[in-house]
């Protein structure tokens, strides 16, 4: 098992406070990884710090053996590596069909020239976009909704779109923050099943970030367990389940 | 009957070019929601490249200042040099400024496009200040009246139709829904891959064509241009008419730009002055302008046509 995603040490501070405190973890190629803790943790801030948005104060990150911290977010997306919010961030006012042919890399109608003079390979391309859309769409249950606007979603819906149009990016890891808030029991289903499906039929490395401890300790082979910007301890579900750290930190003591 | 067709005429190509500085609104607000109040300067920068290109040499003095600038090159060289210049200034400026975000983009489009309209008036050399370039060369002219002005109006018709199509198959293509994704969540369009300086100022740069097109246009039907043409009053005109017609929809650019320019600012041109009231219809002009915006942001916020989804399988 090779290592694909790796952070070491990485450190960021707002003001006097230190978010991310010295962080290391690394994710094997092929794995789904937990990463938990209680609010404020610094999840979401670590997520930032791995695809670009942020820059750590210190501390290095590596994808593919590649350094990617300081690069930009939309490189790290090149790269092959793609997140989502925690908040869905649906593009409210384009159809499901337009938020999921956003991501598709290489798409040679952005560029201005060819968008004007539309020539057939912009088509061709756009045409296997659709149809690969399509398909995650229907996947996800969302293939009735295609040409409905983002907005009219529901919560579960929103993140189980927000997955599948990650996907479009054809991405070799994802990094998935709480993608089952708000989602119904069903969905939560759904979505364990695909990213099991995914990772068995794609080779696709995840990342997760949850709350609900069924989806973690069923779907993942590591957890890392945060708590006050600092990594507890890592661990497979039921070592990490086990440790009175990780207890003390969600029971608080 | 001859020359009031004349004025009908006028009024018509004179919304057919602000139309173009609607489409070009269009490109950067509605598409992109780049939060932009300069297309008043974009707009005089084009007429000023072609004014001076298509301007015979001369070196006449005129009210003491030697005029010598001119080329005297044809008016289709005059339009794509007015595109060219104004493109290649929103390049220049978008460098620092497509980094800032909503208000403070606001802030520095509106006070360039004054700066522009200030050099115009104190770089006399150049533009000859406020007196004006004038005696400006106008396409398929020297019939009548009546013939002028109507193939001139043909030709900007023709020309508003070819940029309407460009602006349609942007709006439709992945370009577009790039655009339309930093108009929505520039964050998410960025975490899918997209370069979102790139794709700004892409479409800060075809708004300056456009604008610049018009520009060039205005100029030659106008015959003479001066710097106080080009205040940001052209800018809110062009602002309220998107939003009546429909930010996001090219046709209700179009429309809307008929509406307020056509109807309210040029169609009561013909209304008759009230005696010792010199002010008092252009007053209640704008007030009646104020008062549709506010009609339409109460009761249709969207504007006449709305922006529609776009079904992407439609033509695949």
């Amino acid at each position: 098992m090779t290592i694909l995603l790796e952070a070491r040490e990485v450190v960021k501070d707002f003001g006097g406070l230190r978010a991310v405190d010295h962080c290391s973890l690394s994710v094997e190629r092929g794995s789904i990884c937990g990463l938990i803790g209680p609010n404020g943790a610094g999840k979401t801030t670590l997520f930032d710090l791995l695809t670009g948005f942020y820059k750590p104060n210190s501390g290095t990150v590596f994808f593919k053996e590649q350094r990617i911290d300081g690069l930009e977010p939309h490189l790290i997306c090149l790269q092959g590596l793609v997140r989502t919010f925690q908040i869905a961030r649906e593009l409210k006012n384009m159809t499901l069909l337009e938020n999921m042919l956003l991501a598709p890399k290489g798409q040679y109608g952005e560029i201005l020239g060819y968008a004007i003079a539309r020539p057939p390979k912009v088509l061709a391309r756009e045409r296997e976009n659709l149809e690969k859309a399509l398909g995650v769409l229907e996947i996800v249950g969302l293939e009735h909704l295609k040409n409905e606007v983002a907005i009219n979603l529901s919560g579960g819906q929103r993140k189980m779109l927000e997955v599948a149009r990650a996907l479009m990016t054809e991405p070799e890891m994802l990094l998935l923050d709480e993608p089952t808030a708000g989602a119904t029991f069903e969905e939560t289903r759904k979505l364990m099943d695909y990213i099991e499906k995914l990772r068995k039929e794609h080779g696709l490395t995840f990342l997760i970030v949850e709350h609900k401890m069924e989806v973690i300790m069923n779907l993942c082979d590591k957890i890392f367990v945060m708590n006050n910007g600092r990594k507890l301890t890592e661990g497979t579900p039921q070592e990490v389940q086990r440790n009175p750290q990780v207890i003390e930190a969600y029971l608080g003591a | 009957m001859e020359g009031f067709l004349t004025f009908i005429i006028s009024i018509a190509t004179i919304v057919a070019i602000y139309s173009i500085l609607t489409l070009a609104l269009n490109i950067r607000w509605g598409f992109t929601g780049l939060l932009d109040f300069g297309i008043a300067g974009f707009f005089a920068i084009g007429a000023y490249t072609s004014a001076i290109l298509t301007s015979p040499p001369s070196e006449e003095l005129v009210f003491g200042v030697r005029h010598s600038l001119g080329f005297g090159i044809p008016f289709a060289g005059g339009v794509l040099a007015a595109a060219a210049a104004a493109a290649l200034v929103a390049y220049l400026i978008g460098i620092p400024t497509l980094r800032l975000r909503g208000d403070y983009l606001a802030i520095m489009t509106i006070g360039l496009s004054e700066i522009f309209r200030y050099m115009a008036v104190n770089e006399k050399w150049l533009t000859r200040g406020s007196q004006g370039i004038r005696n400006l060369p106008r396409p398929f002219s020297g019939y009548s009246n009546l013939l002028d002005s109507l193939f001139y109006f043909l030709l900007v018709v023709v020309i508003l139709f070819l940029l309407y199509l460009i602006s349609q198959r942007m709006y439709n293509s992945p370009l577009g829904r790039v655009l339309k994704g930093i108009r929505e969540d520039e964050t998410v369009t960025e975490a899918l891959g997209k370069r979102i300086f790139h794709f700004r100022m892409l479409a800060f740069i075809s708004g300056a064509a456009f604008a610049g097109v018009a520009g060039s246009l205005w100029a030659h039907y106008s015959g003479s241009i001066m710097p106080h043409e080009f205040a940001p009053d052209i800018t809110f005109l062009i602002w309220v008419s998107l939003t009546i017609g429909g930010s996001g929809n090219n046709r209700g650019a179009i429309l809307g730009t008929l509406v307020l320019i056509g109807l309210f600012q040029q169609g009561t041109r013909f209304l008759p002055t009230i005696e010792g009231y010199t002010y008092l219809i252009p007053g209640l002009r704008l007030i009646a302008i104020g008062f549709m915006l506010i009609l339409c942001l109460r009761f249709r916020p969207q504007g006449l046509l709305p922006e529609k989804a776009v079904r992407v399988e439609k033509g695949l």
